[in-house]
């Protein structure tokens, strides 16, 4: 069962993560981890003004919060509650962490950053924008995208950005000026998409511009989500980080890669 | 790109079907005039109208090239509509003559009932001559009616497919109605057939109140259509809706604040204020990708050229003020069960519910009695105190509960990944 964690705050970005949170583990048939932070010093320092059992006190005020935004969402999940930083403490590949700020960071986890929506697709949309290149992280990141589009019925919308090809045509299809190397991450992608029955559609621009396509694509084609994962040889300008700039569409990271 | 072949050129289509209008137009008045048919006459008039339309399409397809400019924003596309309303209106006035001719034709079969109506209405209607049928006619009667519905197919074709080639969508309308106009001279030479085969001259005025009609709703629809781009009538809720329903589906927007849609000739202007919360470098790739998604909808809906104007404007900052009781060793702060044990307070600047700000100040010595004042100086409209509790009030603030006494947790310290 995939695990869904999420921090608990008191803010109102918290708050439509807790909601994002709540709906994905309902759809995905998880099991919800609702994270709260630990502050030992404040602990003791509100303990000597005669305040005992803080810690169970908070426990039942956020969980009953919790409780009942689940029980108005009418998602039937029973949460587990956890101290600590999800971030670091989330082990599990196979989990995902909601959070942009986790999303901006490197955990061994997937993380969605949510960018304001209450939930993936909750604007209609019914594919995965998952752009492809040459290296492998494309191939990372449809492994953690194809399970989940998998289990919410969603398809899969393959982008890929190439230069032009000098020596072909100029009226040559785009298709043409992809490389060997994108060639073969491709079939390695509807491999992996028709293993477990997502379809798939494939879109290809002969443009430089990665983050700003895929971007713009997915809102083109009403993507619900866009799915990547960092390169491990990529030092600074990660497309992760470009996309997780500029998205108004979650974002789905990959956790660390183990390729 | 591809190259277009040279017969696609729209002025060659055009020219095409002005030439095919003026051969039905002289034929069909001249072989109407001649046998007395107010069908064929009626649509031979009808055609006059098509050729003034055409003309139309043709001033369209020339001046939808001029860009538009500081003196006409939105260009000059609305020619189009004054050329329409001119036309319908006229077609209006024969399709009345028609009718009037037609009708009158049958009473004719009736003289009590012509006298009869004669002398109800207080104008001249009009005297039909007796419908001239005999077998030295026949045969251009029927070359021309079938002939003309011949070639309004073969030519609505060609037009249609030129048009959407081009991306004129008014000669693709165009097109559209020249079939229309197959349909109807089809129909006249069907029945053309009948009165030849029963030797029944009266069918040609039924025939002719059906061509009246036909031409009618023709002038009709056209007076509507220029009307609508004079006077700047909205696409309709219907499209205002739909409009509305792909705006909010697209990510990034959070409100649509006013549509306002009209049309200039043929084409839709779309106007539209957007509230988004997407970040600035995001509003181009938002923009781009609702023009899209927009035109791509109209055009189900039979809306085939718009031009969208977009603004964006930022949902407007709800700013607040808030503060929490909190207790402080120097070190460590904690956010306080009670207000009384409080040692310290946190002010908060809230943007959008978000704290953008925060300061740890303690009650100075002169308000420590005075403790709403002091608030209430501060433009405090909420303190918060740690636990679950029903919300009170300490003089105008609101003292409600907070679920968490860690400043973390409470959003007033970033992440750890920042």
């Amino acid at each position: 069962m995939r695990g869904v964690h999420v921090r608990y705050g008191f803010s109102p970005r918290s708050h439509e993560e807790l909601v994002f949170a709540i709906d994905l583990a309902h759809r995905l048939s998880g099991r919800l981890f609702v994270w709260t932070e630990t502050d030992l010093d404040a602990r003791a320092l509100i303990k000597s003004l005669g305040s005992p059992n803080l810690a169970e006190r908070e426990h039942a005020h956020v969980s009953d919060r919790v409780r009942m935004l689940i029980g108005r969402m009418e998602a039937g999940l029973t949460p587990r509650f956890c101290n600590g930083d999800p971030l670091r403490a989330v082990r599990d590949p196979d989990s995902i962490v909601i959070g942009t700020d986790d999303a901006k960071g490197r955990p061994v986890a997937a993380a969605i950053a949510t960018m304001g929506e209450p939930a993936i697709g909750a604007r209609g949309g019914g594919e995965v924008c998952l752009p492809f290149a040459n290296g492998e992280s494309a191939l990372h990141a449809a492994s953690a995208a194809i399970p989940i589009a998998a289990k919410l019925g969603m398809s899969l919308l393959l982008y890929h950005a190439t230069w032009r090809d000098d020596g072909l045509p100029t009226d040559a299809p785009p298709a043409r000026h992809m490389t060997a190397e994108a060639s073969a991450v491709f079939d390695g992608i509807v491999e992996l998409a028709n293993g477990a029955g997502v379809k798939h559609r494939v879109i290809v621009e002969t443009a430089t511009a990665i983050a700003e396509g895929t971007v713009r694509t997915a809102l083109n084609e009403h993507c619900a989500l866009i799915a990547l994962a960092r390169g491990r040889h990529v030092g600074r300008g990660s497309y992760v980080d470009q996309v997780l700039e500029r998205s108004v569409i979650p974002v789905l990271v990959a956790g660390r890669s183990s390729l | 790109m591809m190259k277009r072949p040279r017969w696609m050129s729209p002025y060659l289509v055009m020219a095409v079907v002005l030439g095919m209008y003026g051969i039905k137009v002289g034929l069909k008045l001249w072989i109407g005039a001649d046998i007395h048919s107010p069908t064929i006459t009626g649509d031979g008039f009808h055609n006059v109208a098509d050729i003034f339309e055409a003309l139309a399409v043709l001033v369209v397809v020339a001046i939808s090239r001029m860009p538009p400019d500081d003196r006409y924003p939105f260009g000059r596309k609305n020619v189009e509509s004054i050329v329409r309303s001119a036309i319908g209106g006229g077609l209006f006035i024969t399709a009345l003559h028609f009718a009037a001719t037609s009708i009158m034709g049958l009473a004719a079969h009736a003289p009590g009932l012509d006298q009869a109506i004669r002398g109800a209405v207080p104008f001249g209607l009009p005297r039909p001559e007796p419908l001239h049928m005999g077998p030295d006619v026949l045969w251009w009667v029927i070359a021309v009616t079938f002939g003309s519905a011949l070639l309004s197919f073969a030519v609505s074709w060609y037009e249609i497919r030129a048009g959407k080639v081009n991306g004129h969508p008014s000669m693709v309308a165009d097109g559209q109605e020249t079939r229309s106009d197959g349909m109807i001279e089809a129909t006249i030479f069907v029945g053309v057939c009948a009165e030849y085969a029963f030797n029944a001259a009266w069918l040609e005025y039924p025939l002719g109140l059906g061509v009246a009609f036909l031409v009618a709703r023709t002038g009709r629809e056209l007076l509507s259509q220029g009307l609508a781009g004079l006077l700047q009538r909205s696409l309709g809720p219907d499209v205002e809706r739909a409009i509305r329903k792909v705006c909010l589906s697209t990510h990034g927007v959070r409100e649509v604040e006013q549509v306002k849609t009209f049309r200039v000739g043929s084409a839709a202007v779309c106007i539209l204020k957007i509230l988004t919360d997407a970040p600035a470098g995001a509003h181009d790739d938002v923009k781009k990708a609702l023009k899209k998604r927009l035109a791509a909808r109209l055009a189900e809906l039979e809306v085939e050229d718009a031009e969208f104007h977009l603004r964006f404007s930022r949902l407007p900052p709800s700013d607040a003020r808030v503060a929490y009781a909190a207790v402080t060793d120097g070190q460590a702060i904690a956010v306080a069960p009670e207000v009384e044990a409080a040692t310290h307070f946190i002010i908060c600047d809230l943007k959008n519910g978000e704290v953008v700000r925060w300061t740890l100040e303690s009650l100075p010595d002169a308000c420590q009695d005075r403790l709403v004042d002091w608030l209430v100086g501060k433009r405090i409209t909420t303190l918060y105190v740690f636990g679950d509790r029903q919300a009170t009030s300490l003089g105008p603030i609101r003292v409600s509960g907070v679920p968490s006494y860690v400043l973390r947790t409470l959003g007033l310290l970033e992440p750890p990944s920042i």
